[in-house]
């Protein structure tokens, strides 16, 4: 026996077979076991979602001996033709090459004879958007009053394509992409059947290629299941979908971001011996980008795909901020749009990939970071140096005793005050680290249980986070909270960028009006770097461990953490932050 | 004066069902129920046709579709008049015109005059929920409040669509049952000018999570550049707005303008106060960027919309 493609082998044959679309079958199930079948449908959708499936299933109810029924019995004389594909009242047209008026005037002419074997004729035309205006036109008249044994079903993936007036005369029902979820399923139903071995990262990669369309995840699980030897495994998959598995493009990035040019170099090189096209490795990078701002933008807990929960997607996702991926995607979309012209892709992406990286370590990225810097400054009132400022006084003084313009001097007075008195605080105040530990040191179990009450409700913060902090809570729930007390704990983070932005005053009053919601209770919080709270911890341990009781931990020391919070604020803040943090702990200079 | 009818307003769906209900009154066999299209035939014909006596009956039935009385070419007025004047006692005459009658001419004033009118304008919202809840009801189904203003909007408040959707409701919960929210999303086909509406509302709001949400829906089944153009559009409109309230325009004068329901409407203006023209004129200018860059090549079309929506 020849061997049959896999899609073709599991065509459906039932409504229950259909992968996806259950509104859509139980309806049909439905209106044809009461039989009340409307004479013309039309189904639009994107490609493999069962559109001519469906068609296919309807035809055959309606011709079954048995009729009307929800499912064909498929034992019938009917049904056995039917799947022979031998039925000679299921007419199937495909529109793409039979588009004229010549052949819907066939139709229109041979539709008021009655069917030869079955009860009903069925028409099933198939890319109906690809008919021309006249033959829609010839088609219209028909739609609106067939004969009562004729059932027309049309089916489109471009339903915008089809005129008003055809929309009005038909029952039309959309079609939507399988989720992955459901192909994932299909799949290892048809896999068990078969017997086929394949990984589960493979399924996964087959579901995520196939964009919805249960026809092109079958045809790549059959065309990777030749192209392996035994177990067909992701790899496998990457190899005949030509596409790049998405391990790789976060290892390209990581490199980039840690300006390490020549180890992208060789990923490409790797990709490229792999027989990847340089193209899809260029188009699949832009699409990965897109995939991290999505993931730092909206909420992604609809989307089936696997990588947004991949730890090492989301670390990147924290490493870049919005304007760099814009600045990647636009370097990439260059790059893509002059390969066309080449006949060198990879010098392209090459230039492009030192180019991403020049961005890191001086170009764009560091003048942003220097404005930054400089609004910071200025927001401050800190672009004169203080001993000019004296000078510049001095001066205006003299000047206005000699020239009687007081008013000047009036409204711009405050610019000469003193400058206002600036608190300093230690966020990172080693001694808070200590009494934390002490406090969980005293009593082992009080400290379990104070960890577990955290964690018990931890996956709050991202549900009950407002839009506004919802980028925060994010990164903030990736944090592992290390030590805790009733209303206090420590959270370490991978990245100091992230401490760096946690510890930031405004950012902490949010995270703790949002822990408020989640606790229902006042938590504070400090947040440190993973590196930073090994150390402390040792620290701490090494001199419990030789009996001292109280140990005292050295200062922190860490390229890049933000120790100090200069702030220029009104006393009430001061109250505040006394409150927050004991008056002992605050220095007002 | 008994034996014309007149059939007119916009409703087609119920327009259809009024002509069937008086056939079926008359009680003529189908072969003396003749129609005529005025499109592909002319009116003297139908009218020589009505005054034959009908075929092996006492009775016959001829309807005139798609006239609109203003072509004079179409039809020749005088013997028309002279019909309505005197009409033969064995016909049934219906008209069923396509456009809406200039009610000053002489002959539409005659026609009104000596024909049965019946007047099938559009149904208030009320209205045809009643009618929606009712023919559920029938078939023992329910439906949430939520669902059925979804139901309303998808189908553009158009009776004619509204009742080829319910019926999909009517089959699937042929046990009775209640139609949700997400049954309407599931069954229902999207009004794509809609979903762009509320797609552009989103962007103007910057709810980067709405805005994609409706993307990725849209994307099932639309071509990213027709979304493109069809987000400029609305941007278009909300500049219009704009000018005609600084022009001191008032709500209805606007609504009339764009042809809106009075719930867009209202949105149309709290967005085009709520904007300022450099705004409009900004996005106006990624917009058009962006069809530049995607018919030129420059980037995907899928990701180069994603991505503007990612900026709003």
């Amino acid at each position: 026996m020849s061997y049959k493609a896999l899609y073709r082998a599991y065509r459906p044959q039932r409504f229950l077979d259909i992968a996806g679309q259950k509104h859509v079958t139980k309806t049909f199930q439905n209106a044809l076991k009461n039989e009340k079948i409307s004479h013309a449908y039309l189904f639009s959708g994107p490609r493999g979602t069962g559109k001519t499936s469906i068609a296919k299933i309807i035809a055959n109810v309606v011709n079954c001996e048995s009729y009307p029924i929800s499912e064909p019995c498929g034992t019938c004389d009917n049904c056995l033709t039917i799947q022979k594909g031998m039925f000679s009242d299921i007419i199937e047209i495909d529109a793409a090459s039979n588009n004229g008026v010549d052949e819907i005037r066939e139709i229109r002419d041979k539709v008021k004879y009655t069917p030869s074997q079955g009860k009903y004729k069925v028409y099933i035309i198939d890319e109906v958007h690809m008919l021309s205006i006249g033959a829609f036109n010839a088609l219209l008249k028909t739609l609106e009053e067939p004969p009562s044994h004729v059932i027309f079903i049309l089916a489109t993936t471009e339903p915008h394509k089809i005129p008003a007036t055809i929309h009005s005369r038909c029952q039309r029902f959309d079609f939507k992409e399988i989720s992955i979820k459901d192909i994932k399923t299909k799949l290892k139903e048809i896999i068990d059947k078969e017997a086929i071995k394949v990984t589960l990262e493979a399924i996964d990669a087959i579901a995520e290629a196939a964009e919805g369309g249960m026809r092109d995840a079958l045809s790549l699980l059959d065309q990777s299941i030749s192209y392996s030897d035994d177990v067909v495994n992701d790899k496998d998959v990457h190899a005949v979908a030509g596409t790049v598995s998405d391990i790789k493009i976060i290892d390209i990035f990581e490199n980039i971001s840690n300006s390490n040019v020549f180890n992208a170099f060789m990923i490409i090189d790797e990709l490229i011996e792999n027989g990847k096209e340089i193209n899809r490795v260029n188009y699949q990078m832009i699409v990965f980008l897109k995939d991290i701002l999505v993931l730092k933008n909206v909420s992604t807990d609809n989307f089936g795909k696997a990588i947004f929960s991949n730890k090492k997607f989301i670390d990147l996702a924290n490493k870049l901020n919005n304007e760099m991926i814009f600045f990647y995607i636009e370097c990439l979309s260059n790059s893509q749009r002059e390969m066309r012209f080449t006949n060198n892709p990879r010098t392209f992406l090459e230039l492009t990939l030192i180019k991403m990286t020049d961005f890191v370590q001086q170009g764009e990225a560091g003048l942003y970071k220097r404005i930054e810097e400089l609004e910071k400054k200025i927001s401050e009132g800190l672009f004169v140096k203080e001993s000019e400022i004296k000078e510049v006084k001095n001066v205006v003084i003299k000047e206005a005793s000699i020239e009687p313009e007081k008013e000047i001097i009036e409204e711009d007075s405050n610019i000469f005050d003193e400058p206002e008195k600036k608190i300093i605080v230690d966020v990172f105040d080693v001694n808070i680290i200590t009494s934390t530990l002490s406090l969980a040191m005293s009593n082992k179990p009080k400290a379990k249980e104070n960890k577990e009450k955290l964690s018990k409700l931890w996956n709050q913060i991202n549900i009950k986070a407002e839009p506004h902090v919802f980028a925060v809570a994010k990164e903030f729930s990736q944090g592992e909270v290390v030590v805790a007390s009733e209303d206090f704990f420590i959270i370490i983070f991978d990245h100091v960028v992230t401490v760096n932005k946690l510890m930031r005053s405004d950012v902490r009053k949010k995270m703790i009006k949002l822990l408020k919601d989640v606790y229902n209770q006042e938590y504070n919080y400090m947040a440190l770097p993973k590196e930073v709270w090994a150390l402390k911890r040792k620290e701490y341990v090494d001199q419990f461990s030789v009996g001292i009781l109280e140990p005292v931990l050295s200062m922190i020391d860490y390229p890049g953490l933000e120790v100090v919070e200069e702030k220029k604020e009104s006393p009430e803040i001061v109250k505040r932050a006394i409150e927050l943090f004991g008056e002992e702990k605050i220095n007002i200079k | 004066m008994e034996n014309i009818h007149l059939i007119i307003g916009e409703d087609k769906y119920r327009i259809e069902k009024k002509l069937k209900e008086l056939i079926k009154a008359f009680g003529v066999d189908e072969f003396n129920v003749v129609t005529y299209d005025i499109e592909e035939t002319s009116l003297s014909e139908a009218l020589t046709d009505a005054q034959t006596v009908p075929f092996m009956s006492s009775k016959k039935v001829v309807i005139i579709k798609n006239i609109d009385f203003k072509s004079k070419e179409e039809f020749d007025e005088e013997s028309f008049i002279n019909y309505l004047k005197n009409p033969p006692t064995f016909c049934e005459f219906i008209i069923v015109p396509n456009k809406k009658l200039d009610n000053k001419t002489k002959l539409i004033k005659l026609l009104k005059e000596k024909s049965k009118v019946y007047e099938m304008s559009n149904l208030e919202t009320e209205q045809l929920e009643t009618a929606v809840v009712r023919y559920l009801e029938k078939r023992s189904i329910k439906i949430e409040k939520k669902a059925l203003d979804e139901l309303l909007v998808r189908t553009e408040h158009n009776t004619h669509k509204v009742m080829n959707e319910i019926t999909k409701f009517g089959h699937y919960y042929a046990e009775g049952g209640i139609v949700t929210l997400s049954d309407v999303e599931e069954l229902v086909s999207k009004n794509v000018e809609e979903s762009v509406f509320t797609l552009t509302n989103a962007i103007v709001d910057r709810k980067k999570d709405l805005a994609m949400d409706i993307y990725y829906d849209l994307l099932r089944s639309e071509d990213p550049t027709r979304l493109v153009s069809l987000i400029i559009n609305k941007f278009r409109e909300l500049n219009y707005a704009k000018n005609l309230i600084t022009k001191g325009y008032k709500k209805e004068d606007i609504q009339k303008f764009f042809n809106a329901t009075p719930g867009r409407t209202y949105y149309i203006m709290k967005n085009a106060k709520g904007i300022g023209l450099e705004y409009i004129e900004e996005q106006l200018g990624h917009l058009s960027k962006l069809d530049y860059d995607i018919k030129r090549g420059a980037i995907d079309k899928k990701i180069g919309l994603e991505l503007y929506l990612l900026r709003i």
